[in-house]
């Protein structure tokens, strides 16, 4: 119950809260003070930041890589808007989640479907080839920065998605309903209400897509080609050619640094973009006869071709994710491709291919995703009721804090971890165990942010509730709190074994030779043995978290069939 | 009769407010009290310091002789039903039920057995298994008593239990609740804003305001003696005017009375008239007229509130429905209605609440 509560005093008393996030922020701190000080080995600090703006492959590379950025950017949020609009317009139930479905798909993964889809060879060249009968494939798809943008584009919808659509529920629905009964269009009801109240899930979405299109290292390595590198390219080549971890966490540190100035112009500006969308009048001032026919007409056949076209938008969507999710599954059929859109051959001799080799990548993820998902759990719930009951100062700037792991592109939190680990603890680096260490810390934020968002709603009073009916601390933590935390606890161990079984970026920096990941294998597949090989391990990829959610699911509704606590849950 | 619970001079602030101001309330054992009063009034913090959710800046909480303020609630054989029910969703009725008493020291085959007698005194065999979101709003209240009742507190606390629920359900579960408390003759403290809720269940009903008491009694001492101009208001009382000395008399111009002095002080007086003192025809020869065009008409379950005005002054009357049958009272007609002198009661003006002597000092 709100105010001072003996209860809460009586956790403050004990202090663990304050020993617990002071451990995870050394740790954090440990993780960015790594990058800084390997920096400072002979060379020069300034000289090596100075090489990121002079050496012109350094500076193109990071000009390459902000434009990349910005272009995706900008691409998913006209895409994502157009698209909470048509949902607002026109929601299917259950399209919410298969849209998500990509979140299954990232790094190497994510590639091969790009590739199989919009490659050179991909279905949609074939197809175009085949129509226009031209030999060469007409659209440059692939090793062009324009494939970057397109392949960011595609899989950063679903990471906006993701992060605003919770915002336009039944509220949403209301007061636009209320502003189109004072006169507003249903575009102009979007515009002028909904978009403004969007405006904190716009800045994480937008950033997130930002840095997913940076700080990605494995994609680029695909389908972006030798001449279009990344600056996570250029430093991943310092480190693993040139051996030259110095300069490399100098430039990290550089390209952090200007990393900065995009996610705060995006803040600025979707503060400001907020503003001007629901205050500008774009059809100037109406008259009272124009309200009464406008609302008129939107009743009739012009909005209902409004509600259709937005079907239609929402469907070409899902049928281009649907494809590219289930698109290696076919590929992994294909013998022989030959000149049409359809296969020649058909075949099951990939499957016959698999290598213990193979086994043992996969076995490698799945234990490294449960462990990430047990640490996780055992470090993220006690962290995350410190922070919700404990007497911590800046809860919000926590709760932010918590997001630097996802903030940062996992390549560079691999190379912190490898400056790290050679300097304290070198056969430490050469075990499978880094992977865990690192995977843990990049899946982290996940959990704790669910639990955060699940508890900051919890009400107290159930607390206080079994108090008075005579458990102690103890008991209303274990009899209550832990119960009901349970359904976000499952949702934030499913995301962490989501991201960590298909994590690549990080796992490119630290993963030992003898220690390959399964989308380390991929990509070693896509090379070596061709798109054949490669999709096999993928379907893998794709079946074992997807096999996972809903067993999950399942679970979850068996154990917590409560609607209350599930309604209360971030990810629905 | 002992005590069972007693708020002795307490205060407290929350968030820089004082929201208890010397705040002393007794319940006796098998009482039932209601804490009346608007919201902010300081009434769920009150009973909040009763639970010990919170810890008073000032002051002590007794139950029965023992001073329970520094402990814990799980220690101080009080319950609670909370508006908004507060039912464990990932347990079902049963455990719900169940939950306190494993802090009993009772064996589990007297859990089962007080569980199914409480089952059946709230009504809800057959619904054992039932998780709190697939129950009615009125189920799930049934279940909260249930649970309170399970651990056989020595006070039952009850903040505006009846909230959530429609009126009918409400009404029910009222008169549930009274019966409950009148045969398990537990003491009982509870929160509302409601005047007929608190009529209905309590013995005595305590007058909130600004975080004090302003007055107690029963529900008709209340109404028909109201013992301060801020008491009526709160209450929401009609028909209150001002008074001013001529020569050696009060006299009330709205109403065009004279009083004797008595002694008294004309300065932050009002008179005050109850409603059921007002009347279509006098029954005495003391009685006062009042001629008016009719304001409002508004038709009650048992009674019709009839409001004259006239120049900016109105008497608002409740009399019975068939007194007015066939006299053709309509809006804006003119009528005139009678009231009693004899009980005129002049309201001191000022804010001093029960038990204070002169002027408080703040905490």
């Amino acid at each position: 119950m709100g105010g001072r509560a003996v209860r809460l005093d009586d956790l403050r008393a004990g202090g663990w809260a304050w020993a617990l996030w002071c451990a995870y922020l050394v740790w954090l701190g440990a993780m960015v003070s790594a990058l800084a000080a390997a920096s400072f080995l002979p060379g020069g600090v300034v000289h090596r930041f100075g090489e990121l703006f002079t050496v012109p492959a350094y500076r193109e590379a990071l000009i390459r890589t902000h434009i990349v950025g910005a272009a995706s950017t900008a691409l998913v949020m006209m895409a994502g808007i157009g698209f909470l609009f048509s949902w607002r317009l026109r929601s299917a139930p259950g399209l919410s989640v298969l849209l998500r479905a990509p979140l299954l798909l990232h790094g190497f993964p994510a590639a091969l479907a790009y590739l199989i889809v919009f490659g050179n060879a991909g279905w949609i060249n074939r197809i175009l080839q085949l129509l226009f009968g031209l030999s060469q494939p007409p659209l440059p798809l692939v090793f062009t920065p324009q494939a970057l943008i397109l392949f960011f584009c595609v899989f950063g919808l679903p990471y906006f998605l993701a992060c605003t659509v919770h915002g336009i529920g039944p509220e949403a629905a209301d007061l636009e309903d209320t502003a189109r009964l004072l006169g507003c269009g249903p575009g102009e009801a979007f515009r002028r209400v909904t978009l403004p109240r969007l405006s904190a899930q716009l800045k994480t979405a937008l950033s997130l897509v930002y840095v997913l299109a940076v700080g990605s290292l494995s994609v680029p390595m695909v389908i972006g080609g030798g001449k279009n590198a990344l600056i996570t390219a250029e430093i991943y080549g310092l480190v693993t050619t040139f051996a030259d971890v110095s300069s490399a966490c100098a430039l990290s540190l550089g390209f952090l640094a200007t990393l900065a100035v995009p996610l705060i112009l995006i803040d600025r500006w979707v503060d400001w973009a907020g503003r001007w969308v629901s205050t500008v009048q774009w059809t100037g001032p109406r008259r009272p006869a124009d309200r009464h026919s406008r609302r008129c007409r939107d009743s009739r056949p012009a909005s209902r071709l409004l509600v259709r076209a937005a079907g239609g938008y929402q469907g070409a969507w899902l049928v281009l994710l649907c494809l590219l999710v289930l698109s290696p599954l076919y590929a992994s059929f294909v013998l022989d491709w030959g000149a049409g859109p359809l296969p020649e051959s058909l075949t099951l001799q990939w499957y016959r291919e698999i290598t213990p080799q193979f086994w043992e990548s996969i076995r490698l993820s799945l234990l490294l995703s449960l462990g990430a998902c047990l640490i996780t759990l055992a470090v993220g719930v006690p962290l995350a009721v410190a922070w919700r009951f404990g007497p911590l100062p800046a809860k919000g700037v926590l709760k932010s804090l918590v997001l630097l792991p996802i903030g940062v592109p996992g390549f560079l939190w691999g190379l912190s971890l490898l400056v790290m680990a050679y300097r304290w603890w070198p056969t430490f680096a050469q075990g499978p165990w880094i992977l865990l260490a690192g995977q843990t810390f990049l899946a982290l934020p996940f959990m704790l942010r669910v639990l955060m968002s699940y508890l900051e709603g919890f009400d107290e009073d159930y607390l206080a509730m079994a108090g008075i009916l005579g458990a102690g601390r103890r008991g209303a933590a274990r009899r209550v709190l832990l119960p009901m935390m349970l359904p976000a606890m499952g949702v934030g161990a499913l995301l962490v074994f989501v991201r960590t079984f298909g994590e690549s970026n990080l796992a490119l920096m630290v993963a030992p030779a003898q220690y390959p990941t399964a989308p380390l294998w991929l990509y070693q597949a896509i090379g070596i043995s061709g798109i054949g090989t490669a999709s096999v391990l993928e379907v893998f990829l794709v079946l074992i978290p997807l096999l996972v959610l809903f067993g999950w699911e399942r679970w979850l509704r068996r154990r917590a069939p409560w609607a209350e606590v599930r309604a209360a849950l971030p990810v629905g | 009769m002992g005590l069972a619970l007693h708020l002795d001079d307490v205060c407290m602030t929350l968030g820089g407010r004082l929201v208890l101001d010397r705040f002393a309330l007794r319940v006796a054992e098998g009482e039932s009290v209601a804490l009346l009063g608007a919201s902010g009034s300081g009434k769920t913090t009150a009973l909040r310091v009763a639970a010990g959710f919170l810890r008073p800046d000032r002051g002590r909480v007794w139950v029965g002789e023992q001073d329970v303020t520094p402990r814990p609630p799980e220690m101080r054989h009080m319950a609670m039903i909370h508006q908004r029910f507060l039912l464990f969703p990932h347990l079902k009725v049963t455990d719900n039920i169940a939950f306190g008493l494993r802090y009993q020291g009772l064996p589990s085959s007297e859990h089962r057995q007080r569980v199914a007698s409480l089952l059946a005194l709230v009504g809800l065999e057959g619904l054992e298994q039932r998780y709190p979101h697939q129950l009615s709003g009125g189920q799930q209240q049934r279940v909260a008593i249930a649970r309170a009742l399970a651990v056989q507190p020595r006070v039952l606390l009850l903040d505006e239990p009846l909230n959530n629920l429609d009126s009918a359900i409400g009404e029910h579960l009222l008169d549930e609740l009274r019966l409950l408390q009148r045969s398990t003759g537990m003491a009982m403290l509870y929160v509302t804003h409601n005047q007929a809720e608190a009529a209905h269940i309590a013995h005595r009903v305590a007058l909130l305001e600004g975080g004090g008491i302003l007055q107690q009694g029963t529900f008709e001492e209340l109404l028909e003696r109201p013992a301060s101009v801020r008491a009526a208001v709160v209450l929401g009382l009609k028909n209150l005017y001002p008074v001013r000395r001529a020569g050696e008399r009060l006299e009330i111009p709205a109403l065009g009375v004279n009083l004797p002095l008595d002694g008294r002080g004309a300065a932050n007086l009002l008179a005050y008239l109850p409603v059921d003192r007002v009347r279509l025809r006098p029954t005495d020869q003391g009685w006062g007229r009042f001629e008016g065009r009719v304001e409002e008409i508004i038709t009650g379950a048992l009674a019709t509130r009839l409001c004259l005005h006239r120049e900016g002054i109105r008497l608002t009357a409740a009399v019975r429905r068939e007194e007015l049958a066939g006299l053709g009272v309509a809006l804006g007609c003119v009528m005139t209605l009678h009231f009693d002198t004899a009980a005129l009661q002049l309201l001191p003006g000022g804010e001093r609440r029960e038990g204070e002597q002169g002027v408080s000092s703040p905490c």
